[in-house]
């Protein structure tokens, strides 16, 4: 395989994920921030799960594939995702 | 023969990873206590080297780097790694990598490493964490997974040392052949990016293609570019789109190894993290998950003062004994005197914080080890935020209440350099252990006993009062800094929540044995010196105004029949006052006045810029208590202190209270800032620190004296 000439995963925003759903990410809003998502496995195709939101607020705890993850509010509204 | 270049100098070997990949514990395996800890050039990042030898005897300098994801970094610390291997001149610059990857997330964890074996590097890569996922029913085919990613692959158990064996015999081959690394790359550049690389080429020292690739990217941060190499670069990018190039390439990366990953293991179809899951429905819960926290860190601090307590009283022993053994071998004189009250007293000042920082630093890093500390960073991150700090400044606070130094110590954990700052500025608000004895002695005067003292006694009402106050001057200052401060770095959370395992001791007990080795050597030079030139100046005086101290002592003795030990205390009290310090104490008696300030609490004032708890022995000098007994000798004699013209007593409530926050605010420790300079790199933020927290301890006792008196 190749290295995929891939259509530029950055994207318009989709509604983001409550607590409980799941979807597949599409790509990302921001260059910025999907670089760090990125090297972190945040990956589009990867399966992400919202698990919980932390006791005060704009914290959500995810599973993307077989990892844990903490992200704030404003990071996990940059994964755009298909549900 | 091995073939590296310079035979001067040991194989240099780096130790590279994702954070939570293990790479600490393999560091710890191979190396033991062989390691030393600096820094990487110019940064306060912790670089550890470690020797080790190898079958056959070549040696081999293994230095740990930061863990990090990629070469397109998003913390100060991910940073190293690319600034150092950009660099092929960089004095950290590898012979060969060993990468660390944990096997269980083995999908996550190779993107780096494909990137470090794009410079060309020889890379072994280790796959660590075998018996963890032997346990969740992963099996790996590593000759497989060797051939398609062209290294020497090799299974690690940092927990069972399954496999440092073979890694051993692997890396022996390396060091003996000095093999080059693969030749072929993972990621072939696009046009626009391979023209790029090309047209920079001549200019630097670059192994290849990729290398001048990240100089492209990085040039306007890479601390080994002159000026003129920056323009260089920057007149041959037009208009390269850094950060779209950076996604494409992570992308194809991916899109190149997943397969091969995939081909080369097998999983178990059932979740792999549903016992970690499990678990932390419960202690990341929204309710139960904060109570659960702050009952652990009860019991964290209730470890503290009940096993700290011993050792300190031991050391406090054995100091002792030290010094009236030196007292009594030595003529009594000035040598003598600097030697027990100056050189001891101040290296008894630091090793007397060992005990609490080795148990904080211990439990701390147990919970660390375990994979807790993560999930309290992700429960408390939205609080933290709103002041400008981190989920991961919580710990550093909580520990502040037992003793600031190991707090500040432990923000290294913060990747964003503006949240790690603000915590370490504003961690010595909040009350450590230190100021309880001051609070001890001062606390009855300021709110006397009532009548009606029920269940809620007002001085312990009043306590827990200072103790608040600490706090929100901490986040108050943090919610200040959050605006003023400037900073590039996008503040960001993504922080892996690693399974649930348990902890190595191994690790703990030498994280712990650093940190303290840290403390004693950085923060006891500092300590020592402030305590000898603190020693000086309350031994020394104007020779006549000493020498009238003692004779005023001596007459005022035969007047009033004073017995032997009394009049030493009294000299004692009449030459500290003669003494430059007691000078020092009336010299500034007209700026600390309105604060209700004599200068006797001037003097206590200076001298416990030392530390806090110096305070009640200052006192005790001062008023002449002698040493039996310090704190109830000395309430009982602040009790009976008046004023000579009015005959009204001194330590009126107002006085007290105005002292009192005089305390909870103030920088007054030494050690705090001898770390604060060493966690910084600079003198510039503790002097900015001891400014802002002594200006506003004094704003602070002006109002409340002015108003309550």
């Amino acid at each position: 395989m190749t290295a995929s000439p891939s259509p530029s995963i950055i994207k318009p925003q989709t509604t983001p994920l409550g607590v409980g759903e799941s979807g597949i990410i599409a790509g990302f809003t921001q260059a910025d921030l999907a670089t760090s998502l990125l090297a972190m496995g945040v990956l589009p195709g990867s399966k992400i799960r919202v698990i919980r939101k932390a006791p005060f607020g704009r914290t959500v705890y995810v599973a993307v594939d077989q990892q844990n993850l903490a992200l704030r509010q404003q990071e996990l509204e940059a994964i755009v995702i298909h549900k | 023969m091995s073939v590296h270049l310079s035979p001067d100098r040991n194989f240099r070997l780096a130790l590279i990873g994702n954070p939570n990949s293990g790479k600490s514990s393999v560091f710890n395996r191979l190396t033991g206590l062989q390691q030393k800890v600096g820094n990487f050039p110019g940064v306060t990042v912790d670089k550890k080297v470690g020797q080790y030898e190898l079958e056959g005897g070549s040696n081999v300098d293994l230095i740990d780097f930061p863990g990090a994801y990629s070469f397109y970094p998003s913390s100060q610390d991910e940073r190293i790694v690319v600034q150092t291997l950009a660099n092929p001149l960089d004095e950290n610059y590898p012979d060969a990598v060993l990468y660390i990857a944990d096997l269980t997330l083995l999908e996550k964890h190779l993107l780096l490493f494909t990137q470090i074996r794009d410079l060309g590097l020889p890379v072994i890569l280790a796959l660590n964490m075998a018996d963890m996922a032997e346990e969740q029913g992963l099996h790996v085919d590593i000759e497989k997974l060797s051939k398609k990613l062209q290294a020497p692959a090799v299974l690690l158990s940092s927990h069972t040392g399954e496999g440092f064996d073979t890694l051993n015999q692997e890396l022996s081959k390396l060091v003996q052949k000095g093999e080059n690394g693969s030749n072929t790359s993972f990621h072939s550049l696009s046009q626009e990016e391979s023209e790029l690389a090309t047209k920079i080429a001549g200019h630097f020292p670059a192994n290849n293609a990729y290398q001048n690739l990240l100089l492209a990217h990085h040039y306007k941060w890479l601390p080994h570019l002159a000026e003129e190499d920056r323009k260089v670069i920057a007149s041959n990018i037009n208009g390269f789109q850094s950060l779209h190039h950076q996604v494409e390439e992570t992308m194809a990366r991916f899109d190149r190894f997943t397969p091969m990953v995939q081909q080369a293991i097998q999983r178990k179809k059932e979740e792999p993290n549903s016992f970690s899951e499990g678990i932390d429905r419960i202690l990341t819960h929204r309710v139960f998950g904060p109570i659960i926290f702050f009952a652990l860190m009860f019991l964290v601090f209730q470890a503290i003062y009940a096993w700290a307590g011993y050792p300190m009283d031991g050391i406090d022993w054995v100091f002792g004994q030290l010094n009236e053994a030196v007292k009594a071998i030595l003529p009594a004189g000035w040598l003598t005197d600097l030697l027990t009250d100056g050189i001891l007293a101040g290296l008894g000042g630091v090793v007397i914080f060992i005990p609490q920082i080795a148990i904080l630093f211990f439990l701390i890093n147990l919970l660390e080890e375990v994979g807790y500390m993560a999930r309290a960073a992700y429960m408390f991150d939205s609080v933290m935020n709103f002041f400008g700090l981190n989920g991961r400044s919580l710990v550093a606070l909580i520990s502040s209440g037992a003793c600031a130094i190991p707090a500040v110590m432990s923000t290294r954990t913060i990747a964003n350099w503006k949240e790690r700052l603000i915590t370490i500025l504003v961690a010595p608000f909040i009350s450590c252990s230190a100021r309880l004895p001051v609070y001890v002695v001062l606390i009855g005067f300021a709110v006397p006993a009532g009548a009606n003292d029920g269940f809620f006694n007002r001085q312990g009402l009043a306590f827990m009062g200072l103790y608040l106050l600490g706090i929100v001057a901490a986040l108050g200052t943090a919610l200040l800094f959050k605006y003023v401060l400037k900073t590039n770095e996008r503040s960001m959370l993504m922080l892996a929540l690693p399974e649930y395992r348990r902890p190595l001791l191994r690790n703990v007990a030498y994280n712990v044995w650093e940190k303290v080795k840290t403390f004693v050597i950085e923060a006891g030079k500092v300590i020592l010196v402030i305590s000898v030139i603190l020693w000086a100046l309350a031994s020394y005086g104007p020779k006549q105004d000493m020498l009238a101290a003692e004779e005023q002592a001596a007459s005022i003795a035969t007047e009033q029949a004073l017995s032997e030990a009394e009049q030493e205390d009294l000299t004692a009290s009449l030459q500290l006052e003669a003494s430059y310090a007691g000078h020092m104490g009336k010299w500034i008696e007209p700026v600390i006045a309105p604060l209700g300030f004599d200068w006797k609490m001037g003097v206590a004032i200076i001298c416990s810029f030392a530390a806090r708890e110096v305070f009640v022995g200052t006192m005790a000098t001062i008023y002449s208590v002698g040493s039996v007994d310090e704190e109830a000798g000395i309430i009982e004699r602040l009790a009976s202190e008046k004023d000579p013209i009015t005959g009204a007593s001194v330590y009126t409530p107002a006085r007290s209270m105005s002292l009192l926050i005089f305390y909870v605010f103030a920088m007054m420790c030494m050690s705090t800032l001898a770390v604060v300079k060493r966690e910084t790199n600079s003198w510039k933020w503790p002097i900015f620190q001891f400014v802002l927290m002594t200006g506003l301890a004094y704003l602070a006792s002006l109002v409340v004296y002015q108003l309550m008196a």
